[in-house]
């Protein structure tokens, strides 16, 4: 995969901030790799990397969520798409939504133009926009499968027959997260700690920033929920809140913002390390542990994000 | 954690399988036409509920609590005691394979899970 040099930089920015150009272009991308048939490819290694089995099948080791990989694995994954839009268009960089202020149904985010809006009432698909079923965007629902991977998900790049995209916006929840609560988890000055897992922090000193952003634990003021990260996947409802929910192309500036926290976290705390663990841990991906399927990075090659793009 | 009804049901979750719409689904994705020893062989049903017109079946097999919408497998990932998630809720930590299955089910609105994949799944 070539790398940029300093002279190409990309240069994310806040969706809010893209000139009118610059959303149809992104769009235009979108949509010419969900025509190639690549955009579904991500659908589907979301799947795989989510499903019970798969894990990397030389070191035992899964990455992609309700682990400390889960903002390496999703930093890269984010990057190969960001790729692929950029063949199609190399002025095209990932934009993020910020939801902890742009909170309101009415946000540029979810016009016509760009992301389109809420599903309808009765069956929660989504009718205006680039994404509505009326338009053309349609899911892939057929199985594929591929490899000896758990059955139940094995190929597949939904979970039902529904061929549209759903959403049920603030249905499952009806806020977003606010800036004092994402605040409180980037103070947070530890990246993960044992066991890694979904319960990583969630007693006094709270040392996982990883997975109070990824939003399976909290803290004891917290009602129990989901939350960033989580949060925003239930915000949006529909396929946000299932597995295959990469079907969302929301999901991708959804993402870009908690790679963005990631990033900010680690300027606010310098001095620690930015990813834990740097040991060889069982189960566990560590520092040198490569990211698969790509197996071009490892987790220590994509700690810092400057050498591919940058925050506007 | 089960009620009363529910354990009653544990006793009668058998018949229902074997010969209720349920797993038809399931069983006719194994590809074989011994329905009674496919269910024998990959899985022992212990529980089954109606829900909102939907069938929903708890099974146990050799990897683990599996858990069915209408005959067709749920993904169900299990974090830890009373800590579940499934495919079609999966930012959110649940309680129970049966608590899942009801999320499921309220997000399908009539929607079908897909069937499984390989192993002659698409057999009409």
């Amino acid at each position: 995969m070539r790398e940029d040099t300093a002279a190409t930089m990309r240069i994310r920015k806040n969706h809010l901030d893209m000139t009118k150009d610059e959303r149809r272009r992104f769009i235009d991308a979108v949509l010419e790799i969900k025509r190639r048939g690549v955009y579904d490819e991500f659908v589907r290694l979301h799947v795989d990397v989510n499903s019970k089995d798969y894990i990397d099948k030389d070191t035992g080791k899964r990455v992609g969520h309700i682990n400390p990989g889960f903002l390496p694995w999703h930093r890269q994954y984010l990057l190969e798409l960001e790729n692929q839009l950029r063949l199609v268009d190399p002025s095209v960089t990932l934009p993020y939504w910020d939801w902890t202020t742009d909170q309101s149904k009415d946000s540029p985010l979810w016009d016509d133009d760009f992301m389109g809006g809420d599903g309808r009432p009765e069956d929660g698909m989504v009718m205006t926009g680039p994404f509505a079923y009326p338009n053309g965007w349609k899911l892939k629902v057929n199985v594929q499968p591929a490899g000896p991977e758990d059955p139940a998900l094995n190929g597949h790049y939904t979970v039902d027959d529904r061929e549209f995209l759903i959403r049920r916006i603030g249905q499952k929840i009806p806020d977003l997260p606010t800036p004092e609560q994402l605040n409180q988890t980037l103070d947070l000055p530890v990246y993960d700690c044992p066991p890694w897992d979904y319960t990583s922090g969630g007693e006094a000193p709270y040392n996982s920033f990883r997975n109070h952003l990824e939003g399976y634990t909290n803290f004891p003021w917290e009602p129990k929920a989901g939350k960033l990260h989580g949060a925003g996947h239930q915000w949006v409802g529909g396929h946000m809140m299932y597995i295959a929910s990469p079907n969302d192309p929301v999901f991708f500036l959804h993402h870009c913002f908690i790679d963005k926290c990631w990033a900010d976290w680690q300027a606010r705390h310098p001095g620690v390390p930015h990813y834990l663990p740097t040991e060889p841990t069982p189960e566990v991906p560590d520092v040198n542990t490569w990211l698969f399927p790509w197996r071009t990075k490892r987790v220590r090659d994509v700690i810092d994000h400057t050498k591919f793009y940058k925050y506007a | 954690m089960l009620n009363r009804r529910e354990v009653m049901l544990r006793g009668a979750a058998l018949a229902v399988g074997v010969g209720g719409v349920g797993t038809l689904g399931y069983l006719k994705a194994q590809g074989g036409p011994a329905v009674v020893d496919a269910h024998a062989t990959h899985s022992v049903p212990l529980y089954s509920e109606r829900y909102k017109g939907r069938t929903i079946e708890v099974r146990e097999s050799a990897s683990g609590t599996e858990v069915y919408v209408d005959g067709t497998r749920l993904h169900l990932m299990k974090l830890g005691e009373n800590a579940y998630l499934s495919a079609m809720c999966h930012y959110e930590v649940l309680g129970s394979p049966v608590q899942a299955a009801r999320a499921a089910v309220n997000e399908l609105h009539g929607a079908n899970l897909v069937d499984l994949g390989g192993h002659g799944a698409h057999t009409a």
